[in-house]
C-alpha cells in the first residue's frame, strides 16, 4: 500500500513542476508579445478602427486616430466619414480625393499638403474648407462610386482628384469593389461588386499594432513566396493590372467623373514619380515621367478640367535646397510618399490652382 | 540553397529528421554527406563533380603520405596536392582576371588576350582552404588523416560551413565526428539562439545597412558628404553583420546536429588595434592565413624587416583570396601595411590590458580604419572609390542629404553593444537553457526578425569569395 504512493508522490511532483515551468514559459512569452505590443502601437502602426458606411465603404469610426511609421512617423486624426481632420471647418468647399499620397500617409497633420493649402488659401484671403478624403489605392472609380454621398455630404464647389496613370489603370480591374467596365460597343459602366466587409474582422486585427504589423508584413513575404515558389499557389490569381491603351478610354473615365460631379470644378493633380537619377554623373537628373507628361498633355486638352502638376517645383525646391520630395528617415530618398517638401511644394501649387478659381 | 530560404528549412527538417531516426554512424554521415552534396548542387550540380574531385584527391594523397616514410616522396605528394588544388582556384577564380591585368600591360603593343567565360564555384576559396591544410597538416604530422573517404568526404563538405565558412581544420572537426552525432535539448535551444541571431544580424541589421549601403555606392556623387560618410561606417557594420551572421547560423546548425564549429568572430569592433583586430575578425581566416603562409614564409623568425614583409605579403594575398579585383589587392595590402606600421611602432611595447577606457579611441581608430579601407572593397570601379573619397574629404560635400536613421540607430547599437558585451563578458551558451524564458527569448528573436527584415534579402556577401 505504502509502496504505490511513495512512487506516486514523486510523479505529481514532476508533472507539477513540469507545468509550472510551461506555464512560466506561457508568461514570459506573452511579457515579451506585450513589449512587442507596446513598441509596435506606439511606434510604427496603429491602425484605426473601421465601420461599413452605405455609399461610402469601409471608413475610419469618426474622431479616430492612425499611427503610421513605415517611412516616416504620422499621426493622423480622422473626422466623420473618413475625412483627415483639417484645422478649418468653414468657408468654400473643396473636395480632394485621392490615394494615401492625399491622405499624407508618413506626415503630420500639419504637414498633410491638403491642410498646407487650406492654411495657405486662409493667408492669401480665401476662406476654403479643405476636405481630405484621400484614402489608400482610391481609383477614379472608387471617386465616381462615391459622388453621390460626397455631394451629399460636402456640397463641393470643387472637387480635386489626385491621379496619375496609376488611378485610372486600377479603375479597370476586375476585382475591386469599384471599377468601369466598357461594352462591346466602347461604352463605360461603373460596376460595383455589393460586398460588405467585415468589419469586425477587420477591426480584430487593426485592435492590435502586433497583429497588424504582421498582417503588413505577410504581405510582402507571401508575395515572395507566390513569385518564388509558385507551385505551392495554384490557387493565386493571375496578375490582372491593366495597361491603358489610347486615351479614348481614359477620356472615358474622367466623362464619368465630370458627370457624377455636375456642379463642381475638377481639379485633376498629377503627383509624378520623380526624379530619375541616373547611374552616371555626367547624364542629368530627369524631372520628367514620360507617361505621366503625355497624360497631363491630354488633360489640357480639355476645357473643363483644371491641372496641376508639380514636377517643375519639385525640380525648382531640389535646384534650390537639394530636397527631394519623397523618401523619409526610414526610405529611401526618392521613393515611397510625399514628404515634407514634396507636401509642401504640392501645396504651393495646389493653393494658386484653387486661389485662381475661387476668386 | 541559402539559408534563408524555404528549401533550406524543409532541407534542415528532413536531415534532422532522418538523423534522429536512423541511429547507425554510417548511414548518419551518408544522411549529411547526402543533404550536403543536395545543398551544394543546388546552385549548379556542375561543380559538384570539382568538389568531388578535390575531396577523392586530397583524400587520397593523405593516406599515400602517411604510408610513405620516403622524405623526397612525401614532398612530392605535399606539391601535387599544393598544385592541383591551387590550379583549379587560380583558373576558377583568377585567370580573367590574371588576363585583364595583362591586356592592362599590352595596350601599347596593341594586343589584347581573350578572356574566358568562367562561373566561379560557390565556395571554393573556403573549400580549397580546408583540403590544403589537411594535406599540409598531415604532411607536418599535425593531424592524423580521416579513418574513411566518407569522414573525409562529410569533413570538406558539412553543408552548413560549406560555402562561406568557417574555415575547419580536420582536427578540429574529425574527433566530433567520430564521436558521433549528439542530439539534446541543450544542443538545439542554443543551435536555434545561434540560427535566430545570425538570422537578426543578417536579414535585419546587415540587409537594412544594405539600403543605405548599396544607394551610396552606386551613386555616391548625388549625395552629401554626410551621408557618405554614413554610408561609410554603415559598410562596415554590414559586413561585419552579414558574414559573422552567416557565421552563427552555420554554427547554430552544425550545434542542432552536436558539431561545435571553431568561433569566427568575436566582436572585433572593440578592438584597441589593428592586431587584436585580425585577432578577432574571420578568425577562421586569420589563423589559417598565419598557421599556413605567414610561417611558411617565415613568420618573425628572419629578423625585423623580414617580418614586416611577410605580415604585408599574407595581407595582401589575404585581400586576393576575397576576390579577384585590384580593389581587394589594395584592401589586402593597405591592411598589410598598417599591421607592419603598427607592430613597428610598438615593437618592445608590453602588451595592454584591455579596459574600456583604454580601448576606446583605439576602437575608434580601428573603426575608422576598417570602413575607411572597406571604402576599396566595396566600391564596383577605382572610379567610383574615387567619387566616394572625395565625398569622405568634404572636396564636393554638396549632394542629397539621407540622414537613415535605421542604419545610423544599427551602427550605434553594434558598436556600444559591442563593448557591453565585452565588458560584462556576455556569452548566451553559458546561461542555463532550461529557464522558462529561454524559449520566449528565442521566439521573440525570430519574430523580430520577421516583422523587421529589411524589404529584399541580400545574398550574403562573403558567397562571391
Amino acid at each position: 500500500m505504502v509502496k504505490p504512493m511513495s512512487s506516486q508522490a514523486p510523479l505529481k511532483t514532476k508533472l507539477a513542476s513540469r507545468l509550472s515551468h510551461w506555464g512560466q514559459t506561457i508568461l514570459w512569452l506573452l511579457v515579451f508579445m506585450l513589449l512587442f505590443e507596446i513598441g509596435l502601437r506606439t511606434l510604427v502602426i496603429k491602425p484605426p478602427l473601421q465601420v461599413f458606411k452605405p455609399g461610402w465603404g469601409m471608413v475610419p469610426v469618426d474622431n479616430a486616430y492612425e499611427v503610421v511609421g513605415y517611412e516616416g512617423y504620422a499621426v493622423t486624426h480622422y473626422a466623420g466619414n473618413g475625412e483627415v481632420r483639417s484645422p478649418f471647418t468653414d468657408g468654400r468647399s473643396v473636395v480632394v480625393l485621392g490615394d494615401s499620397t492625399t491622405k499624407g500617409a508618413e506626415v503630420p497633420d500639419s504637414q498633410k499638403y491638403v491642410n498646407r493649402t487650406e492654411q495657405i488659401l486662409r493667408e492669401r484671403g480665401v476662406k476654403a474648407d479643405l476636405c481630405n478624403l484621400g484614402s489608400a489605392e482610391r481609383s477614379i472609380a472608387d471617386s465616381v462610386y462615391q459622388a453621390p454621398v460626397v455631394i451629399e455630404a460636402y456640397a463641393p464647389e470643387v472637387v480635386v482628384v489626385q491621379a496619375n496613370l496609376n488611378a485610372f489603370e486600377i479603375s479597370l480591374e476586375a476585382d475591386r469593389t469599384n471599377h468601369f467596365a466598357f461594352g462591346p460597343n466602347g461604352s463605360l459602366k461603373l460596376v460595383h461588386r455589393n460586398v460588405i466587409p467585415d468589419a469586425n474582422r477587420h477591426n480584430i486585427v487593426a485592435s492590435s499594432g502586433l497583429l497588424s504589423f504582421v498582417a503588413y508584413r505577410w504581405q510582402f513575404v507571401r508575395a515572395s513566396l507566390v513569385t518564388s515558389y509558385p507551385v505551392l499557389f495554384p490557387n493565386e490569381p493571375p496578375d490582372d493590372s491593366v495597361v491603358i491603351s489610347g486615351q479614348a478610354k481614359m477620356l472615358a473615365m474622367l466623362n464619368a467623373l465630370r458627370e457624377a460631379y455636375p456642379n463642381s470644378k475638377i481639379v485633376i493633380l498629377v503627383i509624378s514619380q520623380v526624379p530619375k537619377v541616373p547611374l552616371e554623373r555626367a547624364q542629368p537628373v530627369s524631372w520628367s515621367s514620360h507617361e505621366d507628361d503625355l497624360l497631363v498633355a491630354g488633360l489640357r486638352q480639355l476645357n473643363w478640367v483644371t491641372v496641376v502638376y508639380p514636377s517643375p517645383a519639385f525640380q525648382q525646391r531640389f535646384n534650390q535646397d537639394r530636397v527631394l520630395p519623397r523618401g523619409f528617415f526610414n526610405s529611401p530618398p526618392n521613393l515611397g510618399h510625399l514628404n515634407e517638401y514634396g507636401n509642401e511644394v504640392v501645396a504651393g501649387v495646389l493653393a494658386d490652382a484653387l486661389e485662381a478659381i475661387l476668386r | 540553397m541559402n539559408f534563408v530560404s524555404l528549401e533550406f528549412a524543409v532541407l534542415l527538417v528532413v536531415v534532422l529528421s532522418l538523423t534522429a531516426i536512423f541511429r547507425d554512424a554510417l548511414a548518419r554521415k551518408l544522411i549529411i554527406l547526402s543533404a550536403s552534396c543536395a545543398f551544394y548542387a543546388y546552385w549548379n550540380w556542375r561543380f559538384l563533380g570539382l568538389l568531388v574531385f578535390v575531396t577523392i584527391l586530397d583524400y587520397y594523397i593523405s593516406v599515400l603520405l602517411v604510408k610513405s616514410n620516403i622524405p623526397k616522396q612525401r614532398k612530392f605528394l605535399l606539391a601535387l596536392s599544393v598544385i592541383s588544388n591551387l590550379t583549379i582556384l587560380g583558373f576558377f577564380k583568377y585567370f580573367n582576371f590574371f588576363i585583364d591585368s595583362l591586356n592592362f600591360g599590352l595596350v601599347p603593343l596593341g594586343l589584347s588576350l581573350p578572356e574566358l567565360k568562367i562561373l566561379l564555384p560557390i565556395g571554393i576559396s573556403f573549400y580549397t582552404f580546408e583540403t590544403l591544410s589537411y594535406v599540409m597538416d598531415v604532411y607536418r604530422g599535425r593531424t592524423e588523416p580521416a579513418r574513411s573517404l566518407v569522414d573525409y568526404a562529410v569533413f570538406v563538405t558539412f553543408f552548413p560551413r560549406l560555402v562561406a565558412g568557417p574555415i575547419m581544420r580536420a582536427s578540429n572537426f574529425l574527433p566530433q565526428l567520430y564521436r558521433g552525432l549528439h542530439f539534446s535539448r541543450d544542443n538545439f535551444v542554443l543551435g536555434a539562439q545561434f540560427f535566430a541571431q545570425g538570422l537578426l544580424k543578417k536579414i535585419v541589421i546587415a540587409d537594412t545597412c544594405a539600403v543605405l549601403v548599396d544607394k551610396v555606392y552606386e551613386i555616391p556623387w548625388f549625395y552629401s558628404s554626410s551621408t557618405v560618410w554614413l554610408g561609410v561606417c554603415a559598410f562596415a557594420v554590414q559586413i561585419l553583420f552579414d558574414f559573422s551572421g552567416y557565421s552563427d547560423m552555420a554554427t547554430g546548425i552544425a550545434r542542432m546536429f552536436g558539431f561545435e564549429l571553431a568561433m569566427n568572430f568575436n566582436l572585433p569592433l572593440t578592438s584597441q588595434n589593428l592586431t587584436e583586430f585580425w585577432q578577432r575578425w574571420h578568425i577562421s581566416l586569420s589563423t589559417w592565413l598565419r598557421d599556413y603562409l605567414y610561417i611558411s614564409l617565415g613568420g618573425n623568425r628572419k629578423g625585423e624587416i623580414r617580418t614586416y614583409f611577410n605580415m604585408f605579403i599574407t595581407m595582401l594575398l589575404g585581400g586576393l583570396w576575397h576576390g579577384a579585383s585590384w580593389n581587394f589587392v589594395l584592401w589586402g595590402g593597405l591592411h598589410g601595411l598598417a599591421l607592419a606600421l603598427e607592430h613597428w611602432w610598438n615593437r618592445g611595447k608590453p602588451i595592454r590590458e584591455w579596459t574600456l577606457l583604454r580601448a576606446l579611441p583605439g576602437a575608434l581608430g580601428v573603426f575608422l580604419w576598417v570602413a575607411l579601407s572597406c571604402v576599396f572593397f566595396r566600391s564596383s570601379s577605382m572610379s567610383i572609390a574615387g567619387t566616394v573619397f572625395s565625398k569622405l574629404l568634404f572636396i564636393d560635400p554638396v549632394g542629397v542629404n539621407w540622414f537613415y536613421l535605421p542604419a545610423f540607430g544599427y551602427l550605434v547599437i553594434v558598436l556600444v553593444g559591442g563593448f557591453v558585451m565585452r565588458v560584462t563578458e556576455f556569452d548566451f551558451s553559458t546561461l542555463d537553457l532550461s529557464r522558462p524564458y529561454i524559449l520566449p527569448l528565442i521566439a521573440s528573436e525570430f519574430l523580430f526578425a520577421f516583422l523587421f527584415a529589411a524589404k529584399g534579402i541580400s545574398p550574403f556577401i562573403y558567397f562571391q569569395f
